[in-house]
């Protein structure tokens, strides 16, 4: 009585504990916040999005910790760039509990820009990896994450795809309300330099393209000589607007407004700070709002 | 009673032959180390009718090709919904680049788009120099991928057919992009 009784019981529970485990909600990784915006959009309540980096490091400076490791063993998949702003990752994976853990590559078949200035090497092999500055290569990535974690978890594929859908009308609409601003398109002789080589792709959204970049690398401020070579440069070249970095002010930034002429605006490379949902949103549409700015007050 | 002792002058004869073995088999092993662990150099051979996104096309071009990309997917999911491919209209009125009529098209060779009832959207360049003119041919399925064509000439002229062979006669060239997964990464994925 008491063993069918038990059998009875263990066959109500059996079938119970089985969906549990494959009802869990996917942990989904990320590793810039960018795609923490995308992803949690895509997943909405159902799934779970992990930073691989806790917020507060720099991704550029970024030197993995033991404790960032042992948390990949609690994840299912991976959302990567994949095309250079997110190399550590791989140390990361190849040292973690899961080193075969699954990746979905963000950039698959995104038209990618080659890189420019001293990150160009490579015989042109190299891409510029930040895509996630335009909204129509986001707009490309969110598609492809959508994608790929609805063949992870079939039962909301559905459903991921609505919401990427949804969330690219939204971005659409950031970019749409951006460009209606400006009533008149800038011609060729609206020259745009930067000072770190990011923002090619957020230019190119407005049918411009990148002049110049002053920079030498990332984060390594030029000597006086190079900066004098920079400003002559940007002499000659006719720069009308220098797009910088909001998220590294630097002296010599100010330098060279002072001594070329030329007005500076500062973009954000959405690095920085907490990891929300809606930062995406927020601040690309504060970088919108810069370029259009810079548009209407430099239109010659 | 005196020994007599050779002494051999130093170099020349078999240092020198040591050396050059000793080199030899440095540059074997070397030689197979690299040949066993070396990177592959995957380039990906295009045919001549494609030309490649991101080396071959302006920055104009490039945007338009993007656009494209993305406006693909709406327009296949709207085709699943409603039947039919979605009208020129209706894509712009849905501000879907690069449909619509804004500042980033007027700078980009402001082209005319229309649909052709063969199965594709043509966007006619109104400026040559800046930009050629763009063909999305859409795939049959819904999961097959959909072809870009440019063509940078001043014709207006709408293709007819379709056809791969048609099209490179007319002087329409296939737009590629390949994806080099992490040319900067460790893993090869």
């Amino acid at each position: 009585m008491l063993r069918s009784a038990l059998a009875f019981l263990l066959a109500c529970l059996l079938p119970a504990l089985a969906l549990a485990d494959s009802g869990k909600p996917l942990r989904i990784g990320i590793t810039l916040h960018p795609y923490y915006s995308y992803v949690s959009n895509i997943v909405g309540d159902k799934a779970e999005v992990v930073p691989l980096i806790p917020a507060g490091f720099n991704p550029h400076a970024y030197e993995p910790r033991a404790e960032d490791i042992k948390r990949i063993g609690t994840l299912d998949v991976i959302v990567l760039n994949g095309i250079g702003h997110d190399d550590f990752a791989d140390r990361m994976i190849a040292a973690s509990e899961k080193p075969d853990i699954k990746t979905i590559e963000s950039n698959q078949n995104v038209p990618l820009l080659a890189a420019t200035g001293i990150a160009a090497r490579g015989a042109g092999k190299v891409v510029n990896p930040h895509t996630f500055l335009s909204i129509s290569a986001s707009i490309a990535q969110v598609n492809n994450i959508a994608r790929e974690l609805g063949k992870l978890d079939p039962d909301n594929a559905k459903f991921y795809t609505q919401n990427a859908r949804a969330y690219a009308k939204r971005l659409r609409a950031l970019r749409a309300e951006a460009l209606a601003k400006v009533t008149e398109a800038p011609g060729a002789e609206f020259r745009v330099a930067t000072i770190h080589a990011a923002y090619d792709y957020l230019v190119r959204d407005f049918g411009l393209e990148v002049t110049a970049v002053v920079e030498p690398a990332h984060g390594i401020e030029p000597s006086p000589a190079q900066l004098k070579k920079t400003i002559d440069q940007l002499k000659a070249l006719d720069v009308k607007v220098i797009f910088s970095e909001m998220d590294f002010p630097s002296a010599y930034v100010e330098t060279i407004e002072r001594e070329s002429g030329v007005k500076i605006y500062p973009l954000t490379h959405i690095s920085y700070g907490e990891y929300t949902a809606d930062k995406y949103e927020v601040e690309m549409k504060r970088n919108l709002e810069t370029v259009v700015k810079a548009i209407q007050e430099n239109r010659a | 009673m005196s020994r007599a002792q050779v002494i051999r002058p130093a170099g020349a004869g078999h240092e020198t032959l040591y050396v050059l073995l000793a080199a030899v088999l440095i540059a074997a092993l070397a030689a197979t180390v690299v040949g066993l662990r070396g990177e592959r150099v995957d380039e990906q051979p295009i045919a001549s009718h494609q030309i490649d996104a991101r080396r071959d096309l302006n920055a104009a071009e490039q945007g338009v090709y993007t656009d494209l990309h993305v406006a693909t997917e709406e327009i296949l999911a709207l085709r699943q919904e409603n039947g039919q491919a979605p009208a020129v209209q209706a894509l712009a009125d849905d501000a879907l680049p690069p449909f619509v009529d804004d500042t980033s098209s007027a700078s980009r060779g402001r082209h005319q788009w229309q649909w052709l009832a063969s199965g594709a959207y043509l966007g006619s360049s109104q400026d040559a120099d800046v930009a050629g003119s763009f063909l999305l041919i859409l795939p049959q399925a819904d999961t097959a991928p959909a072809q870009v064509w440019l063509r940078r000439d001043h014709s207006t002229q709408a293709p007819d057919d379709l056809g791969q062979a048609a099209l490179i006669a007319a002087g329409w060239q296939e737009i590629v992009s390949h994806y080099d997964a992490g040319v900067t990464r460790e893993h090869r994925h």
